[in-house]
């Protein structure tokens, strides 16, 4: 039996709710903002450096685009981004971790030494690297960090596979004449996978801010507008121009946040010893 | 129900003093948003330094809660909505966490039903023992002292160099009775002692408890759900269902002539026992569930034998066949006792 | 005339390595039993005795290192894939824990679905109702959709019954399936074995520490400790006068209830019982 007290209660559900709703405000500013705004993000003016006003609401850039615009387009990157990458490691993650832990052995083995290998690695370094081998670009980079960050998500699979598998409900199953691998897709998968959806929410979350760190550091496309270029470009005017950094930074760190409070709350909510109140 | 006044008023028991522990018609209500669980509806106990008490009762009938009110240890959202808790004669029931603290261990102390879960596996064995007399028994000379309550449960000394793992389950069981003795307690709650052990063991450990308590002198609350086990070695059993004491008495009165179909239910099905068909003695139904408050008795529906009015009233307490210390809650009992002298509630 | 028992285990042996190193821990040490056809044995022991490692072998769940395992006649030792799969439906299992016996993510419906297979589809719905209504969880419209982690144990554990039959076993073997109940539920759980046993002809290894089950319920009783075989034979005989050392101990240790007087409201008692 679980306690729950005020605080546990205020940043559990309630939590979670805000930020789900804050995503999906997101990703809706996301999709139909740069429609709204009809703005072009890369468009050249005079006013330069200017503080947030009526006309500019977030306040112009070194060269005179407007940041409203290209804060809500960097939102549109580092969705599609944070999304996408985690997506596609989560399911890396997760086929890989549920063959190793069910099959166990040799495969278990050798399929566990590669994903140490990947885990071991700093993750923006070699990511930077990387990009900079095979030059930047939305695929590459969402492609880089999925590559990166698939094997924590592959051990905690393998970790709750070996639990399910163990269950005497699986043996109850095998014993009324199913095969190995209808064991495997039907009842032990879908048991070991609530333990992982809270993981994904914050792979999103780390793949938004792997790709700000990347182009942050200069190495991402120039084209692609993301929070990290322009926080790159704010960089050099941090004491003139405040408003060039706060937003995007305020921006990416209300997102990362939100997922992993997202992510936190699912959690809680998928363990199946919640109190239900 | 105040069972426990009419024990009172027994001469013969005026001289022992108060009980160490009393609970008089306790009723605790877990408060949750959706349904609260009516833990306790009625329960009462009393155990007398030197006795050793057995409660009965299955899953759900509310004996796991009374055990850890008796030591301040319900949760949170807890709540006791009526009734009063006694330790030695002091009204404990409001008491607050601080004062709880004072009275645990000694003159209440606890053991739980799995010992693995209540030792800390980092930590030998001997320093968790250690622990205890240093927070209790100040005077005492610690390595001597762990050495004579390892004696008394009949571990070897060298198992305080131990961690709890590498004992038996039987072992560790006497590992948790030694940190509760090491209190210097006057009441030792053992709650479902023997459930995670096997049959061998658990004889030990209830022969164990038996001699402590002949030996120190302490009051002894078994709570268990094997009647078979409990009647060997108790003085006297409370018997719960629903939330409520329904029985209670000497062992040899509540065993051999019980008052309350639960109770003889109970008895025939833990015998395993065929009734005349060859069918095996059982109680129909499933246990009452306690997210209701009882209005009638709790086991209104599953007793062969109901009245009409089982269901509408709570029957108060009766003395079963002239003995006014077994006493149990049923309606039956009435017309046996109008006879002679019915036990005011 | 000798009948064929339907389960014969021949010298099985299993041991495991131990993880510190070591010499491996022998669970199972040259077992040998059988299991009459509609008869039930019951295997004693304790913790360590080896008796749900044998269970488990006998399901070939688990491989023996030696010896063999003859269901019905067919030796299953070396069976695997597609032959496995299809003689060992014949045994079929009910474990001791009901809040793990059942995919939490499936409900009741779909688990006895699971165990319906071989049934026509068309009839595969009314079967998994019969099979509620015959284990006494009614109505069955009601149970069918709600999951496990919705039953009470008791509830749960018939689920497990009902499941086990299904598939129309000529074996059930039953890994302690009355320790987790209430004694009040347990009794109520003989009965429907018993019941079942007559009705379908099921032998039963049913897997006990608790000696009043096995006397009360087995045709056979087995001793085992530490992974032998120590004594074996007619329940009366051996739980009243038993020849092995360990037979006599475990007996000495079980606290035994005395019957208790009959109250003078009985009468109505057995009027009322269904």
């Amino acid at each position: 039996m679980r306690v729950r007290s005020v605080f546990d209660r205020v940043t559990g559900e309630r939590a979670g709710a805000v930020a789900l709703g804050f995503i999906l405000l997101l990703a809706l500013v996301a999709i139909f903002g740069p429609g709204i705004l009809d703005r072009d993000p890369s468009a050249i003016s005079r006013s330069v450096l200017q503080p947030p006003s009526g006309s500019a609401w977030l306040g112009t850039d070194h060269l005179g685009r407007d940041m409203l615009v290209r804060v809500v387009i960097g939102a549109r990157v580092s969705l599609v981004v944070g999304l996408l990458a985690a997506g596609m490691a989560g399911i890396l993650g997760v086929t890989v971790g549920a063959i190793s832990g069910y099959f166990g052995r040799g495969v278990d083995l050798v399929l566990m030494r590669i994903s140490e290998i990947f885990q071991v690695m700093p993750t923006v370094i070699i990511g930077v690297a990387i990009v900079a081998l095979v030059g930047a670009g939305l695929v590459n980079i969402i492609i880089v960090i999925a590559v990166l960050s698939w094997a924590r998500t592959a051990r905690v699979m393998r970790a709750e596979v070996l639990r399910v598998k163990e269950m005497p409900y699986v043996d109850a199953v095998r014993c009324l004449g199913y095969h190995e691998f209808i064991l495997l897709l039907r009842e032990v998968v879908p048991n070991a996978l609530p333990a992982i959806i809270p993981l994904i929410s914050l792979g999103v979350a780390e793949a938004i801010l792997q790709e700000s760190s990347i182009s942050f550091l200069g190495l991402g496309s120039p084209d692609m507008v993301s929070w990290g270029l322009l926080l790159n470009d704010g960089l050099k005017n941090l004491l003139r121009a405040w408003w060039m950094t706060t937003f995007p930074g305020a921006a990416v760190f209300m997102t990362v946040l939100a997922f992993n409070i997202l992510g936190d709350a699912i959690g809680a909510l998928l363990n199946p010893h919640r109190v239900r109140a | 129900m105040t069972v426990t006044m009419e024990r009172e008023r027994t001469s013969a028991r005026l001289e022992r003093g108060a009980p160490i522990l009393e609970i008089d018609d306790l009723h605790v209500t877990y408060r949750a948003r959706s349904r609260n669980v009516y833990a306790l509806q009625g329960a009462s106990l009393a155990v007398w330094r030197s006795e050793f008490v057995g409660l009965v009762g299955e899953s759900g009938s509310g004996k796991s809660t009374v055990a850890r009110a008796a030591l301040g240890l319900l949760p949170a959202r807890a709540q006791i909505t009526g009734g009063r808790i006694k330790v030695e004669g002091r009204d404990v029931t409001s008491l607050g966490p601080l004062g709880w603290e004072r009275l645990r261990g000694s003159p209440v102390a606890i053991v739980f039903q799995d010992p693995f879960s209540f030792l800390n596996p980092v930590m030998r064995v001997g320093r968790q023992i250690a622990e205890a007399i240093e927070k209790h028994d100040r005077e005492a000379k610690v390595g001597a002292r762990t050495d004579e309550l390892l004696d008394l449960v009949r571990l070897p000394r060298s198992a305080a160099h131990a961690y709890p793992h590498e004992l038996s389950g039987g072992m560790r069981q006497r590992v948790l009775l030694t940190i509760a003795l090491a209190c210097r307690p006057r009441l030792l709650i053992a709650d479902e002692p023997t459930t995670a052990l096997d049959v061998t063991t658990q004889a030990e450990i209830i022969q164990l408890l038996a001699d402590i308590r002949a030996r120190l002198d302490v009051g002894v609350l078994m709570i268990s759900h094997n009647l078979a086990v409990v009647g060997g070695v108790c003085d006297c059993i409370y018997v719960m269902y629903g939330g409520r004491t329904i029985e209670q008495g000497a062992t040899a009165s509540v065993l051999g002539r019980p008052g309350h179909p639960y109770t003889f239910g109970l008895i025939q099905a833990a015998g395993v026992a065929r009734d005349v068909r060859g069918r095996f003695a059982t109680i129909d139904g499933d246990v009452a569930d306690l997210a209701k408050v009882f209005v009638g008795c709790p086991f209104v529906d599953r007793c062969p034998a109901r009245l009409l009015r089982c269901a509408g009233e709570m029957p108060p307490a009766f003395a079963v066949e002239g003995d006014e210390r077994h006493a149990a809650a049923c309606w039956l009992l009435e017309d046996a006792v109008r006879s002679s002298e019915e036990v005011r509630s | 005339m000798t009948i064929e028992p339907i389960l014969v285990l021949e010298h099985l042996r299993k041991s495991f390595p131990q993880r510190g190193g070591g010499a491996p821990v022998v669970a199972v040490d040259d077992v040998s039993l059988s299991v009459g056809a509609g008869k039930t044995l019951a295997l004693v022991g304790e913790s360590g005795s080896g008796k749900s490692t044998l269970a488990r072998l006998a399901q070939r769940l688990i491989d023996p290192d030696e010896g063999q395992i003859v269901l019905r006649g067919l030796d299953l030792t070396h069976l695997t894939g597609r032959r496995l799969r299809e003689q060992r439906i014949a045994m079929q299992p009910i474990f001791q824990d009901p809040s793990t016996s059942f995919n939490p993510r499936r409900t009741v419906g779909g688990a006895l679905l699971q165990a319906l297979w071989r049934t026509p589809s068309a009839t595969r719905i009314r079967c998994a109702e019969e099979l509620l209504e015959r284990v006494r969880l009614r109505p069955a419209s009601f149970y069918l959709p709600r999951f496990p982690h919705e039953l009470s144990g008791g509830q749960r554990q018939r689920l497990a019954i009902a499941r086990a039959i299904a598939m129309d076993p000529v074996l059930v073997i039953a890994d302690e399936p009355l320790s987790g109940s209430d004694v009040s539920i347990r009794s109520q759980m003989l009965n429907l074995l018993a019941d079942l046993q007559k009705e379908r002809g099921i032998a039963y290894l049913l897997i006990t520490h608790d000696i009043s089950i096995a006397r009360a319920f087995a045709d056979r009783v087995a001793v085992m400790y530490r992974g032998r075989l120590v004594e074996e034979g007619d329940p009366a005989v051996v739980l009243r006068d038993p020849s092995h050392e360990y037979t006599k101990r475990l007996l000495g240790a079980v606290p035994q209830l005395a019957g208790a007087a009959v109250p003078a409201w009985t009468s109505i008692h057995e009027r009322t019982r269904t």
